[in-house]
């Protein structure tokens, strides 16, 4: 029988000790590590490579779903979330073949959950293409994405949405600039449309997105097309449609 | 001029009717006793009574800013029949004066007013009296009715906020997760799962009781957040750490139930919870002057925290300050160099004496 290794990454002693308690009767599941956050998650994942983890999504420093965008793409595990809300269990499972367990956690669907997961793994399928869509699909409801997290170097960096000028599709990656600085996110610019607040940002172009008080002018570029003069000097292509947007949210 | 009593519409009708007898009165008195004919009788009386009516508005505002009758004191009463008695002097004076001025009148008619004068003045004083006891009605209806309408509008204010205060005091949230901890401790640790539901009975048991305007001594308070503390201590561990720092003296402050509760709720969530750290919540209360200021304040992650709006729960406390003690800034929040405190001054007031003054 194959074994597998896995982790436990969840904020509160009393879930973590259940969770061990119930995995004690699969013998081919070897717990490598228990975590109390998503940073340390993170770096778990990284170093231990698990083929399972049991992912708490309310935690501290960087919750669940944060966590997982930064695993690298091949150390992607396969992932039994556990929350306490089912406001978090919306969308990212709704149209998805991974699973949640909903704490309390009962014995018997924690059994049923681990018993897929292990015909999962050993069929080869580590659903890593699930988890993608998932994690796109994240949005508690309701609520906008208030930071955006992402790696730098060992450690992690976190932007808050109201320092963000604009962001700029760029391949497999958005490039995301503040006042002074520029990040790179492996996401598409359709994942930001759809999280960031509309109260603040609009899509003016194929590639961009823009802060709406970032913006400090709009000048005719060519026929059809302006350009977008940011608060620091940035300039933002707008297209005649992006112009529209503009036009009906800053009423000019 | 808003509470000019002439503008209340059913009172000008029954001044003007108490008027109307008056002048009645007078000019059958003096048909029967005067034969000075009847154009001459009905200017007389008509005057004399207008000048009484007219003089004696003045009551009302005696009656007035005595504050009406409503609590039993005879001074006030005597207040407006003295006050009627200074009225009457300038009115017998008036009319002396007057007489002296219309020479156009006969001697005799002028002899006969006053001659008369004191009889008219005694009369004057029983409709000053009258006049005093419908002032005195009025008033009662007036500002009864209004009085009736602020209460009202107290109390219907007083049970939305009990109600919501209900909502806040069981916040959800923690009850859920103090189930779900209470859920895998019966398999872990059965002990310790036992002790977390009587700390949960214990704590239901105060909040469910209590009510948004009710007082609490401090200690009564206290012993209800260590309840709270340690339910969230057993999720949190290690990672929750608490210290208190009270002054011995303060200990029977008297304070609204619960309203420290969200403070505490608001440490948890967004300094414990949040951190990877352990979090040491400081909750601290002294006396600074006439105000017993109560701070809870907690460390809390520079990096990774993010502060949006006020909660629900600081809005809460701000209503209830407001309500009982008129200022909802009374609550104060500050976060800077990676400290969140907030803090509560309240007036001195000790909760026991409260109970055996008699004043409540």
């Amino acid at each position: 029988m194959k074994s597998y290794k896995a982790l436990i990454i969840e904020d509160e002693q009393p879930a973590r000790d259940l969770l061990k308690e119930f995995l004690k009767e699969f013998e081919q599941i070897e717990l490598a590590g228990e975590y109390g956050d998503g940073f340390e998650g993170l770096k778990a994942i990284n170093r231990l490579k698990p083929e399972l983890i049991f992912l708490d999504i309310q935690m501290p420093r960087i919750d669940g779903f944060e966590m997982l965008e930064l695993v690298d793409e091949e150390n992607l595990p396969l992932v039994i979330f556990t929350t306490a809300y089912d406001q978090y269990a919306l969308k990212a499972f709704e149209y998805n073949a991974l699973d949640y367990l909903l704490k309390p956690v009962m014995a018997g669907r924690f059994r049923v959950a681990v018993q897929k997961a292990l015909q999962s793994l050993d069929a080869g399928n580590g659903k890593r293409e699930e988890l993608s869509k998932a994690l796109n699909n994240r949005m508690e409801e309701g609520a906008f994405l208030d930071r955006i997290v992402l790696r730098s170097g060992e450690g992690i960096q976190v932007i808050a949405e109201e320092d963000i000028y604009c962001l700029e599709a760029q391949d497999d990656y958005v490039l995301i600039a503040t006042c002074g600085e520029e990040f790179l996110k492996k996401k598409t610019l359709k994942y930001f449309e759809d999280h960031l607040d509309p109260a603040f940002f609009v899509r003016v172009h194929r590639s961009y997105i823009v802060r709406l008080d970032a913006i400090q002018k709009i000048e005719p570029y060519s026929k059809d097309a302006y350009l977008a003069i940011l608060k620091n000097g940035r300039k933002v292509a707008v297209s005649k449609s992006g112009y529209g947007s503009l036009r009906e949210r800053l009423s000019f | 001029m808003k509470d000019f009593i002439l503008n209340d519409k059913r009172f000008l009708a029954y001044y003007l009717g108490l008027w109307l007898i008056a002048t009645a009165g007078l000019f059958l008195v003096l048909d029967k006793v005067t034969d000075w004919g009847w154009q001459v009788i009905l200017v007389d009386s008509l005057c004399s009574a207008l000048s009484f009516f007219v003089i004696f508005l003045a009551l009302w505002y005696v009656v007035r800013f005595s504050g009406g009758y409503s609590e039993k004191s005879p001074e006030k009463l005597l207040t407006s029949l003295i006050a009627a008695l200074f009225l009457l002097g300038a009115w017998v004076y008036f009319c002396l004066t007057l007489t002296c001025l219309c020479t156009s009148f006969t001697q005799g008619y002028v002899d006969f007013i006053r001659k008369s004068l004191w009889i008219r003045a005694l009369v004057g004083y029983v409709f000053a009296i009258l006049i005093n006891l419908m002032f005195y009605n009025f008033y009662l209806i007036r500002y009864s009715r209004e009085a009736l309408e602020r209460e009202n509008q107290l109390k219907d204010l007083v049970q939305r906020t009990e109600l919501q205060a209900l909502k806040n005091q069981l916040n959800p949230h923690f009850i859920y997760n103090s189930l779900n901890s209470i859920s895998s401790l019966t398999l872990t640790a059965p002990d310790k799962a036992r002790e977390m539901v009587i700390r949960l009975s214990d704590f239901l048991r105060y909040a469910l009781k209590q009510d948004a305007m009710q007082m609490a001594p401090l200690e009564k308070e206290l012993e209800n957040i260590e309840s709270y503390l340690q339910i969230e201590k057993v999720r949190f561990g290690e990672k929750l750490g608490y210290t208190f720092e009270i002054d011995p003296g303060l200990r029977g402050q008297s304070l609204p139930v619960m309203i420290l509760q969200p403070l505490f709720e608001n440490a948890v969530k967004h300094g414990v919870q949040k951190s990877a750290e352990p979090v040491n919540i400081h909750f601290s209360v002294e006396q600074a002057g006439g105000d017993v200021k109560l701070r809870v304040s907690n460390a809390y992650d520079a990096q990774f925290a993010r502060f949006r709006s006020e909660g629900i729960g600081l809005e809460n406390i701000r209503n209830r300050l407001r309500l009982i003690f008129g200022n909802g800034n009374l609550l104060t929040i500050r976060a800077e160099q990676g400290v969140f405190s907030a803090s509560l001054s309240l007036p001195v007031k000790n909760y026991y004496e409260k109970l055996q003054s008699p004043d409540y």
